[in-house]
């Protein structure tokens, strides 16, 4: 009655749906499983403390190395009228500012030698350069040194993208946009006791990579026109240097690469250290000889000039240190609280298991 | 075009008209004007969505219909405004466009997938009539169309809905399997269409020139109406036996030739094809919602810094001359302008906060989890070689927040395997006890279960110890046959034995089974020519015993495949050497009778036992025989080791074999007879009158035959008890002895119920020739009847089923399945519901409960039974009352003592009551007190209604678990359904959304799986939220310091990149394989589940917990960079690169913080992350490009990663934002462990036990090995356990057992 069945016990094996067994399929794959208990990351807080608190000093060590001296310029006096400041002379011209130059002097004193290489910053507070339209406002195909024309120019340049110069003659404007438009023109020297210049470079304060590829002059000027606040000055005579002219002039990159912050500084010349000050800038008197052309007050901002010796880690800012040192610090407290909490609850965490382990759920 | 034709007539009559197409001749094309069948469509199918010219349009459409995605092209077409665009417009496309991109190759590939199955079965080949060739030919099933005739061999696919015409069965008869439809592995029958004239009498496609009228095409499987006009304008009736469906496999019949009535998408096959249905997870509802704190915190953010960029607006004087804001006009200096304005802008930068790739990836998640689920070999159930079956791909995390469990009870707790137990014939209780326990071999590998799907072609032995009274009487029956004593002496007997005759007599033939012999062979080859061309002839005259001793002969492999099953367990488990030793090794007591010629006509010859049989029989471990019995006959007379049964419920196969056991033998079947062999009478053929089949509304079913001795029309009832006591003659009530009979049976009746049996009655009646025709006449009419056909069928039944006479009651054990009870116990400790719902006696289901521990045994068992609201009301306050007097006395007096557990059991009736809108709240309340709860004699309705209350009422997750058709609806209604692809069929796997083998492989697909799932998606939804949030709120501190204008200090290709490549794929690793502890504990600590169900994981605050994590983490990302930078010269760029490395380098610890363990792709994603990170920036920014970017990122990376304040700042921001999650974590984890942490550390201390001590606990690990055996225990309580030995003895002897003879 009963016939085996004949379907040879291989055959069905062949065709079997049974899932592989390997390790991966079946969610058997070798782990590391670490359970994050006080008793097992204690050594990891006390670690950080150890590593954090010694760099933490380091870093502020350096930071307070760095020698830095702030001026701050805004309200500065017109030299050739005195009781008036520069400010308030731009202001009263209103928004005819453009190609007036107000003439002043600030005298500060270095009360230690500042150790070479020492940069002059210029400062400048409240002002928005990150403001979303004015990072848009520019070209980068145009400073590329590409050739572009009213119609290809970036519409984020507007409204200095054209410039209407006669009825029938609309130019695109070199280089375009709001950024280059507002671009810092107060030029500044500073003098030693008055009668010795310091000798500034111009050159060297942009990024290697910008001056080398990013900015590049065109190979005409034709056609094109200044920024409407450039006054009569053109992007082919920023700078008598050929290498530091047009679109490739350094204080237009300076300028270009927009701060992440309203208050910012941005390098403006480096001292070259030469004879007095082949060691740096020796403590004593100095003047800065600035010609005043850039308002700030319409937007309550500052002016300043800075005059500093970096570090590797940048500028003069314990924040890092302490930073740094606090976290360490913090790191060890912590490490002190589970060290306690371990003692008074890892105890309880074993009496769990062995309950666990006895007693059937 | 066959709907729209359909349509037009729909006033008109219902019906569509098929004519062959041989008689519109070849010329004509199927779809041409003149064509009758034009309109019907043909049988090419098609499932696929789109095609390759409508793909693009028709998919981006479905998937604009998506909120989100709706969402994000809006923000993408805003900023298209030019006054309002943030970002790059090509840069903003980015994310939308992958996400769109990954949903639609998603889409094209499962389409792809349909498309390739279409091809598959569109190019099946069957045998269809080619009008002009004048014969069958092959051809394509897409070349099938209505009208058509078709030629179908034994195991062939039916290619489209066929009405049968003809059939190589003598009696027109044909068997279908319709697993492939309903997934119901019985065998069903069909029949020609009966009452047409041919030519000749014989059936040739060329005669048949009727047109068939049937109805239109619809989806009901087990409806057909239709009519055949003859020419004499009779009409012949049409009904769903003469119709073959799509999809099913012809069985048992050499060959079959029908018209093809439906075709392609109009068969019922096709019109059942439903779409899975689209469920949303509980998590995913959580997900929603906090979507819409998304929405709110993001209109927030962007109406704070509208106003505040206009009050920065406003506080210059003449902001004109002011030289850093560059607008273009002078109306654009207006604030209140601005802030307008900038509020969109705002919409773009900030739409970040909605994070858009969560549903792709969460998407992404569940495909992962149920790639794994589906690839766990641990749910994979070897014996029918089927895996566990993801059939919804978008709700597995809610297989770990289950709370309530509804499961049916047969096939789902139990095997569906029927046992026959014992039973009462005329009041005596002829109880079974089992001789030995065999069954325990077989239960703990399971395979008894392999037979599942041929289980019902069984063979005709069952394994079963005769009860000494009943085989004595039986006996006593046989010596009077084989002594030729006078057949009509009764009253020599005892009083029961013409009972018991007829009892097992009814068992035999009260049925559908059919029995087979023969292996089936059609002559037609693939190509459609004959191969033999008397083929029909010689087909016609083996109707008779010649042809099943012929075809004995024939090689066997034929019918090898489909169902010969070895039937003892030892044969089962493929002990036994191969066909051929073991044909050799048939016991001489078969051949001895294969060799006698039969003695008296068809008469099975009898030899009463001898020594040497005694002996054999004692090895099998059977009982030596009392005096007188005739254990060791044989009552097998033809070559009966090829028949075999085949039944559609093993209920019936179960009492067939039991009739057979006892020498009541059905020998075979025929629409108008079955011939059985008889102890008392030898081989009879009774002339079948008519067969009422069972439903579910008489729930009974009888047969009327006629004695060919006496000539006699007896009815043969069989049904439920309360379908047959109900009905009985009048004098059971009057005549003292028959009531105490009707007494005594119930009582046994009861009895078994106890026993956890399912319990059957049997009645008979005996009927007048006169009251049979008129009868008869009713009856015919009710079949011919067009309308209402079912109804009127059941009323006429219902007319002849009363005053029957009792013959007695059987007991069938349904056995439970293996690993039930702990299955059900983990469950119940995991703080699961379980509810268990079922259409059997109150008394077995609170049997079946308690040995299922469902019920525990110091559990409290509430039993509601009551025939009317009021009273229904009644008990349910009353057990309320009780119950919280208890509770409250016992916290009163021992608190610690465990908690009183409650059990409700309800019946059908009172259910229905309790469902009643004034008492759910009531019954609910009372429901939600109790551990279980047990319904019982309830409708499929029912349970639907059931599951839908707790879903709705409790607000809580619901699983509906059950096998056959009468649980689609709950499993429907159910959060979860889960299908049992047992025995029952496909239906309740069609349905749901899981299929699953065996129950108790619901409790790693809930313990282990569910809560990895819902783990891991909790973990990953927050991470998303937290991960979005942190990244935009960094960007919002920046707004403070750049006056409100919308200015990022990152490259906003960073921003659209963060979430779609750098910190996507550690979160999707994790979100599918994290696994915080191993399946073993899982199992182990089933209370761990409770998480779920509390929702530990991902509660109401962690949406805020994810906003505090990130505020902080942001503000300290943004300040730190803030304060390093103060005095430096400091680009936009370089000071958003920076903080750009530490969000990345942020996202990826704190996601590490969270990850319990960590395994190889963990470790890579993690790294390569940042790395991809890191080496995409100095690529990126080594290459000049003006891709619309604010400013050209040339070289920033680069320069800024030369000054080491980049590396100083990035460490200390990343050390002091993980700060607070880590040290909370650490605190949490150390002083208020949660379950987790628990088990990781007592893993871990197992862990190091093992490694010291390099030796496995046996203790911890064997508490599944000691739950089975518990289980065992179970069940050998309630038998007899017989010595070992003797087990022994069936494994070597049981083969041999069974082919011989009963004992």
């Amino acid at each position: 009655m009963a016939i085996c069945t004949p379907g040879s016990q291989s055959d069905e094996k062949e065709t079997s749906r049974k899932p592989k067994d390997t390790k991966f399929k079946q969610q058997k794959l070798p782990a590391w499983q670490p359970i994050l208990t006080a008793g097992t990351v204690l050594p990891a807080f006390f670690a950080i403390g150890v590593a954090f608190i010694p760099l933490g000093i380091a870093l502020l060590v350096t930071s307070n190395g760095v020698m830095e001296k702030v001026v701050d310029y805004t309200h500065c006096y017109d030299k050739y009228d005195s009781g008036t400041t520069c400010a308030s002379k731009l202001e009263s011209l209103g928004t005819n500012v453009s190609g007036y130059v107000c003439y002043c002097e600030e005298t500060f004193r270095l009360d230690e030698d500042f150790p070479k290489d020492v940069y002059m910053y210029y400062g400048l507070s409240n002002y928005y350069q990150n403001h979303r339209r004015y990072v848009r406002s520019r070209d980068d195909n145009q400073i590329h040194g590409d050739t572009v024309s009213a119609s290809t120019l970036n519409s984020d340049c507007e409204p200095y993208k054209t410039k209407t110069i006669s009825s029938s003659d609309t130019r695109p404007i070199a280089p375009c946009g709001a950024i280059a438009n507002s671009l810092f023109n107060d030029s500044i020297t500073l003098e030693f006791n008055r009668n010795e210049n310091v000798s500034l470079s111009s050159t060297g304060i942009a990024w290697f990579s910008d001056k080398q590829d990013k900015f590049n002059n065109p190979s005409s000027w034709d056609g094109f026109t200044n920024p409407p606040n450039w006054n009569d000055r053109n992007v082919y005579n920023l700078s008598d240097n050929v290498n530091n002219n047009g679109y490739i002039n350094e204080d237009l990159i300076v300028w270009m690469r927009t701060a992440a912050l309203p208050n910012f500084r941005k390098l403006y010349r480096k001292i070259n250290h030469e004879g007095t000050f082949v060691t740096g800038l020796p403590k004593g008197n100095y003047t800065l000889q600035i010609e005043y052309a850039y308002p700030v007050t319409a937007f309550d901002g500052k002016k300043s000039i800075i005059l500093t010796n970096t570090s590797w880690l940048g500028g003069k800012n314990p924040f890092l240190g302490i930073a740094y040192i606090v976290t360490g610090c913090l790191c060890v407290l912590l490490g002190v609280v589970f060290l306690i909490i371990h003692i008074k609850y890892g105890k309880k965490a074993s009496e769990m298991i062995n309950v666990t382990s006895k007693t059937p759920f | 075009m066959g709907n729209f034709f359909d349509k037009t007539n729909k006033s008109g009559p219902k019906f569509r008209t098929v004519v062959p197409n041989h008689v519109v001749g070849p010329d004509i094309p199927s779809k041409h004007k003149n064509h009758p069948n034009r309109d019907y469509r043909s049988n090419r199918i098609k499932t696929t969505k789109y095609s390759l010219l409508t793909f693009l349009p028709k998919n981006l459409f479905e998937q604009f219909h998506r909120f989100a995605n709706l969402y994000f092209i809006l923000v993408v077409a805003l900023n298209w405004v030019p006054q309002v665009q943030a970002f790059g417009k090509e840069i903003a496309m980015i994310p939308v466009i992958f996400v769109l991109a990954v949903t639609a190759v998603k889409d094209a590939f499962e389409d792809f997938r349909r498309y390739k199955s279409d091809r598959k079965i569109n190019h099946h080949t069957c045998r269809r009539y080619s009008s002009a060739d004048r014969r069958y030919v092959k051809s394509e099933w897409m070349e099938v169309h209505a009208g058509d005739f078709v030629h179908l061999s034994c195991d062939e696919i039916i290619p489209a809905d066929i009405l049968l015409l003809h059939s190589s069965d003598p009696m027109g008869v044909c068997h279908l399997e319709t697993s492939n439809l309903d997934g119901e592995t019985n065998l069903k029958q069909r029949q020609i269409v009966h009452g047409l004239k041919y030519q000749g009498n014989k059936f040739a496609v060329e005669k048949f020139k009727y047109n068939v009228e049937c109805e239109l095409p619809n989806a009901e499987i087990y409806k057909f109406n239709g009519f055949i006009k003859l020419e004499t304008g009779e009409k012949v009736s049409l009904n769903k036996d003469n119709l073959l469906l799509r999809g099913c496999t012809i069985k048992n019949t050499d060959f079959v030739e029908g018209i093809v009535l439906y075709a392609g998408h109009q068969t019922k096959a096709m019109l059942n094809n439903r779409n899975p249905r689209y469920k949303r997870s509980k998590l995913e509802r959580r997900i929603n919602r906090d979507v819409i704190y998304c929405v709110i915190l993001l209109l927030f953010l962007c109406l704070f810094c509208a106003i505040a960029s206009g009050i920065w607006l406003n506080d210059f004087e003449d902001s004109t001359t002011v030289l850093f804001i560059p607008f273009e006009s002078l109306e654009w200096y207006n604030p209140y302008f601005q802030a307008f304005v900038v509020f969109f802008t705002y919409i773009i930068i900030f739409q970040t906060v909605i994070p858009l790739p969560l549903y792709v990836s969460v998407e992404i998640v569940k495909l992962g989890q149920v790639y794994f689920i589906n690839n766990d070999a641990e749910l994979y159930y070897e014996p029918i070689d089927k895996r566990m079956e993801c059939r919804a791909l978008n709700i597995t995390e809610d297989l770990g927040q289950i709370e309530y469990i509804f499961s049916d009870k047969t096939g789902t707790l139990t095997e569906n395997q029927m046992e026959f137990k014992s039973c009462t014939i005329g009041g005596t209780d002829y109880p079974h006890t089992p001789e030995f326990e065999e069954e325990d071999d077989f239960s703990e590998t399971g395979s008894r279960y392999s037979l599942a799907n041929i289980s019902r072609t069984s063979s005709v032995m069952e394994n079963l110890k005769l009860e000494p009274g009943l085989e004595r009487e039986i006996s006593r029956m046989c010596l009077r046959s084989l002594n030729s004593v006078n057949l009509d002496l009764p009253d020599t007997s005892s009083p029961n034995s013409q009972r018991i005759q007829e009892f097992f007599l009814l068992m035999a033939i009260c049925n559908t089974v059919v029995v087979t012999h023969h292996a089936h062979e059609d002559l037609m080859d693939e190509s459609g020519s004959i191969l033999d061309g008397n083929f029909k002839g010689k087909n016609r005259s083996q109707d008779d015993l010649d042809k099943v001793s012929r075809s004995g002969e024939t090689p066997q492999k034929k019918s090898l495949p489909i169902l010969n099953i070895p039937d003892t367990p030892v044969q089962r488990k493929g002990v036994l050497p191969p066909l051929g030793q073991r044909e050799a090794g048939t016991p001489p007591l078969t051949k001895k009778i294969n060799g006698q010629p039969s003695v008296i006509g068809n008469i099975p010859p009898i030899t009463i036992s001898n020594s040497g049989d005694f002996e054999r029989l004692r090895e099998f471990g059977m009982s030596t025989p009392s005096e007188g019995s005739i254990a060791g006959s044989s009552f097998i007379s033809d070559g009966s080791q090829q028949s075999r049964y085949e039944a559609e419920s093993p209920d019936e196969l179960a009492l067939v074999r039991a009739a057979c056991t006892y020498g009541c033998r059905l020998m075979k079947r025929s629409v108008e007879k079955v011939r059985v062999w008889l102890p008392s009478e030898g081989e009879v053929e009774f002339e079948v009158l008519e067969v009422l089949q069972f439903d579910s509304t008489r729930k009974r079913m009888s047969v009327i035959v006629k004695n060919p001795n006496n000539k006699e029309l007896v009815m043969f009832t069989k049904g439920a008890d309360t379908a047959i006591l109900g009905v009985l003659h009048r004098k059971f009530k009057e005549d003292r002895e028959l009531h105490k009979m009707v007494k005594d049976t119930e009582q046994h009746i009861l009895d078994y119920a106890m026993q956890g049996l399912r319990t059957l009655c049997m009645a008979k009646k005996i009927l007048t020739r006169m009251e049979y025709e008129e009868w008869k006449k009713k009856f015919n009419e009710a079949t011919a009847a067009m309308e209402g056909r079912e109804e009127k069928i059941l009323q006429v039944a219902c007319e002849i089923e009363k005053d029957l006479e009792l013959l007695g009651a059987t007991g069938i054990e349904d056995k439970l399945q293996e690993g039930v009870p702990e299955t059900i116990d983990k469950l119940r400790k995991a703080g699961i519901k379980v509810w268990v719902l079922t259409g059997d006696k109150q008394e077995t289901a609170i049997q079946v409960a308690y040995s299922s521990k469902l019920i525990g045994q110091k559990d409290q068992v509430l039993i509601i039974n009551a025939n009317d609201l009021a009273c229904t009301k009644d008990l349910l306050e009353h057990h309320m009352q009780q119950i919280d007097r208890d509770t409250s006395g016992q916290t009163q007096s021992s608190p610690k003592q465990k908690k009183q557990e409650y059990t409700l059991v309800i019946d059908g009736r009172t259910l229905a009551y309790a469902l009643h809108e004034q008492m759910e709240d009531i019954f609910l309340q009372l429901a939600q007190k109790c551990t279980s709860v047990v319904c019982c004699r309830s409708t499929p309705i029912q349970k639907g209604s059931v599951v839908k209350l707790v879903r709705d009422k409790l607000n809580k997750l619901t699983l509906a678990i059950g096998d056959g058709a009468n649980d689609v609806s709950m499993i429907h209604v159910a959060d979860i359904g889960i299908g049992i692809s047992g025995q029952e069929g496909m239906q309740a796997v069609m349905a749901s959304d899981f299929a699953i083998s065996r129950f108790m492989f619901l409790q790693r697909l809930l313990l282990v799986h569910g809560h990895w799932c819902y783990c891991r998606l909790a973990r990953f939804s927050s991470f998303m939220f937290y991960k979005s949030l942190i990244s935009v709120l960094v960007m919002f501190w920046y707004q403070m310091y750049s006056a409100y204008s919308g200015s990022m200090q990152f490259d906003s290709l960073y921003t659209m990149l963060t979430h779609v490549v750098f910190c996507a794929f550690p979160p999707l690793v994790n979100g599918v394989l994290d696994k915080d502890l191993s399946s073993e504990t899982l199992l182990k600590f089933p209370h761990i589940y409770r998480m779920g169900i509390y929702d530990t994981q991902y509660t109401r605050f962690s949406f805020f917990i994810a906003l505090l994590d990130s505020i902080y983490q942001s503000i300290v990302l943004y300040w730190v960079a803030h304060f390093a930078y103060d005095s430096e010269q400091v680009g936009i760029w370089e000071f958003g690169t920076t903080q750009m490395v530490a969000l990345i380098l942020i996202i990826l610890f704190t996601g590490a913080i969270d990850t319990y363990s960590w395994i190889w792709p963990q470790w890579l994603t993690m790294i390569l992350s940042f790395v991809f990170f890191w080496l995409f920036a100095i690529v990126c920014h080594a290459i000049w490009f003006t891709f619309d970017h604010p400013a050209n990122p040339y070289w920033v990376m680069q320069n800024t990663l030369v000054k080491p304040i980049h590396v100083i700042t990035v460490v200390i921001t990343t050390v002091l934002s993980l700060l607070p999650r880590f040290v909370i974590r650490i605190f949490q984890r150390t002083v208020f462990p949660d379950d987790i942490v628990k088990a990781q550390l007592w893993e871990k201390s197992q862990h190091n036990r093992r490694n010291s001590s390099h030796s496995i606990d046996t203790q911890d690990t064997g508490d599944i090995i000691s739950n089975h055996e518990s289980r065992n225990d179970v069940h050998e309580s309630r038998n007899d356990v017989r010595s070992s030995e003797t087990n022994i003895h069936i494994r070597n002897g049981g083969s041999t057992k069974t082919t011989t003879t009963i004992a």
